[in-house]
């Protein structure tokens, strides 16, 4: 139940990172076109975010003792897909004009709207690791099982968003829905409390590897 | 229940709360310069744009935009069942009257866009203008310009690729007469990426090949704009078929140092250069006339639909005048009569702001303000422009005050009333009255006439002689002589059209 509950948070919190990295960049479009500069800017936002977010995620993770620091980063993420669509074109438009050049335009603009919700993201891999972590001579199992089941939900977020979300359903119904998911999987995480494996001294660092573009 | 759970519980919630309450405005409406009347009939999302049919009674216009942009715009009326009752359009009178839903509408074939009149032109500078056209068109838009050539040409069959199958989805439940013409196999839609559509079809034998897809940031996309897929269009083509291409840019954009620079003219030059470095080497140049653009006052660097007819055969007006006699010759919907499809508003402008209302139907405010008539005074039409649009002028407060309390009392709620609040010191009266017939047809003969003028359309003087030893070696006189040669290894990808 305790490892099922693990998975589940890895992969919602995957697909959701990635879909949102495919329905940043069509937030982007009304503003600055759908260029390969759009482009740029999104994969360049969500990697830089992905970095911070893994250093901070390892710090929180090696203070935490239970699964609340998760469900608070989880719930964050949730309350700001669930925001984005009232200010998301207000600032596109806004940094289009400020910045003058359509080019470093879409680049803070994408840094505005998506640093912080992908990073909040990005810091849940190592507070996973840490609530996953059994025993130090299963560390490599468990934080590659991890990693593979976070990539699972990247890669579905991807294409479902792409082939059936964008097909069907709203932009911002998208945000909306994907907000409302994350909220309740921290308020899950919320509900039913989780202890770390109690061995904080013997942890080893985890592996800057896992959830990406 | 513990204490951290009720707090994320409420942050959620009123997260939730906010985000649900939010309604976006992806389309804007209430913008200065459009028409107060106009809403929203359907809107949706696809994973290349968003878009929205929004409708204007008063400015006659169902349009379809990506965004805020405009894509094309077809007359509510003439209706389709108007036209259909026309004994001279019988190719557009269905077996059974369409089953229209409550509240569809059922326009014609009317464009209410201006370049999309000139799709003909690339049919008519065929050799010989082809009894049964086998047409195909790259990017659907509205579906406008597909009614336009099936109005004027009965037998014409037309395939229309676009890669968003929503965009064909909204054409089909939107515009009646669209769905009809695929019924009845004369129009095809294939939702598929151009390039591979256009490779397929090598060898079909098009007489004319329209070239009028954009991207959602209103640029032509880069795949779909080089010597390669030049190429591919080229073999498509019947014998004297022609290659039709909608290009958004403008002649020129001089700097204060005189030089002539910018992006702009780069797509248009760019295309033109391209188009002859494919085999296509003849080509002319027609530049859409807005209303109130005076050929004698052409300004180079304003920017315009551009349309750039080429082919093998030569096209230019001294070389195949035959054609250009036809172009000359031609009209518009000669079956609708003038007068009959006008639509006239008022707008408050303030020309020292440089800003102005919405657009008002004249039936919120005729009858209401006395003397209104006698006070608007025309506004002169210069030699040469295009005398579709007519403006009159009227600057007395008392009578603005009048005709603004006019505007906000009779305007149904959910109008889109910016700028009619209060009466600027310095505003004035604007009466525009559009004939959505006289749109069309001066629109094409005031281009077309200046189109002729080989001293400024002439491609050898926009962009120079064809690629090759001739090119290295000539003086580099023409005013785009920086023109880029677009290929899959160096595509367009860096001009953003606007």
């Amino acid at each position: 139940m305790r490892l099922f509950a693990i998975y589940a948070t890895s992969i919602t919190c995957g697909f959701c990172l990635m879909a949102l990295e495919i329905l940043g960049a069509r937030v982007l479009y009304p503003s600055f076109g759908s260029s390969i500069d759009v482009w740029a800017a999104i994969i360049t936002v969500f990697i830089l975010s992905l970095s911070i977010g893994y250093v901070i995620g390892g710090r929180v993770a090696d203070r935490s003792t239970d699964n609340r620091p998760l469900a608070w980063i989880v719930l964050g993420s949730g309350v700001l897909y669930l925001t984005l669509p009232i200010y998301a074109l207000t600032v596109a438009e806004a940094m289009g004009d400020a910045m003058g050049q359509m080019r470093f335009g879409v680049l803070v603009a994408g840094l505005v709207l998506f640093l912080l919700p992908s990073l909040l993201l990005g810091m849940i891999s190592p507070v996973l690791v840490k609530l996953v972590f059994v025993s130090a001579e299963r560390v490599g199992r468990t934080t590659g099982t991890l990693y593979a089941v976070g990539s699972v939900g990247n890669v579905f977020g991807i294409l479902v968003t792409d082939y059936i979300l964008l097909e069907h359903v709203r932009i911002n119904a998208n945000l909306l829905w994907m907000g409302v998911v994350l909220c309740i999987t921290g308020l899950l995480h919320l509900a039913f409390r989780m202890q770390a494996a109690n061995t904080p001294a013997t942890v080893p660092t985890p592996a800057a590897a896992g959830q990406g573009a | 229940m513990n204490r951290q759970f009720l707090l994320g519980l409420a942050v959620s919630a009123a997260a939730a709360a906010a985000g649900f309450a939010f309604h976006d405005q992806h389309y804007r409406l209430d913008v200065g310069g459009l028409p107060a009347d106009q809403h929203v009939i359907d809107h949706r999302d696809s994973p290349y744009t968003g878009m929205t049919w929004v409708e204007s009674p008063s400015n006659n216009y169902l349009q379809l935009r990506f965004f805020e942009m405009v894509e094309g715009g077809v007359c509510l009326s003439p209706t389709w069942s108007e036209l259909a009752a026309n004994p001279r359009l019988g190719h557009l009178k269905p077996a059974q009257p369409p089953a229209l839903a409550a509240g569809q509408v059922d326009p014609g074939t009317l464009n209410n866009s201006a370049y999309i009149s000139f799709f003909p032109a690339g049919l008519l500078l065929n050799p010989v203008v082809p009894d049964k056209p086998r047409v195909m068109v790259v990017g659907l838009g509205s579906g406008v310009g597909i009614a336009h050539v099936a109005h004027h040409f009965p037998a014409a069959v037309i395939d229309v690729v676009d890669i968003d199958p929503a965009v064909i989805g909204m054409v089909r439940d939107h515009y009646p007469l669209m769905a009809w013409l695929e019924q009845q196999g004369r129009v095809n839609f294939i939702a598929r990426d151009a390039r591979a559509f256009v490779r397929a079809q090598a060898g079909h034998g098009y007489h004319l090949v329209v070239l009028d897809a954009y991207t959602a940031g209103s640029t032509i996309p880069p795949h779909l704009m080089t010597r390669e897929f030049f190429s591919e269009c080229a073999a498509t083509l019947a014998d004297g078929g022609t290659v039709f291409a909608n290009v958004i840019g403008c002649y020129g954009e001089q700097a204060a140092d005189g030089s002539w620079s910018g992006a702009k003219r780069r797509v248009v030059g760019g295309a033109l250069r391209t188009f002859r470095a494919a085999g296509l080497e003849h080509a002319w140049v027609i530049p859409v006339l807005h209303s109130g653009d005076r050929p004698a006052t052409f300004d180079r660097s304003s920017s315009r639909n551009n349309i750039i007819i080429t082919g093998k055969h030569p096209l230019s007006p001294s070389r195949f005048e035959a054609g250009w006699n036809r172009l000359r010759a031609w009209q518009p919907y000669p079956e609708l009569d003038l007068g009959r499809h006008v639509s006239r508003q008022y707008q408050l402008i303030d020309r020292q702001a440089n800003v102005g209302s919405t657009f008002v139907p004249a039936t919120w405010v005729d009858g209401t303000v006395p003397n209104l008539a006698t006070a608007l005074k025309p506004l002169p039409l210069g030699e040469g422009t295009p005398g579709h649009t007519l403006g009159a002028i009227a600057s007395e407060r008392s009578l603005l005050e009048q005709v603004a309390q006019a505007v906000r009392t009779s305007a149904p709620a959910g109008s889109q009333l910016r700028g009619w609040s209060s009466v600027p010191a310095t505003a004035e009266l604007y009466q525009r009255t559009i004939d959505w017939v006289a749109f069309p047809r001066e629109t094409w003969r005031t281009s077309i006439t200046f189109a002729r003028q080989a001293d400024k359309h002439d491609p050898e003087l926009l962009v120079g002689p064809v690629d090759g030893p001739e090119r290295a070696s000539a003086p580099q006189s023409w005013y785009m002589s920086d023109a880029p040669l677009f290929t899959d290894q160096t595509p367009n990808a860096d001009i953003v059209n606007r």
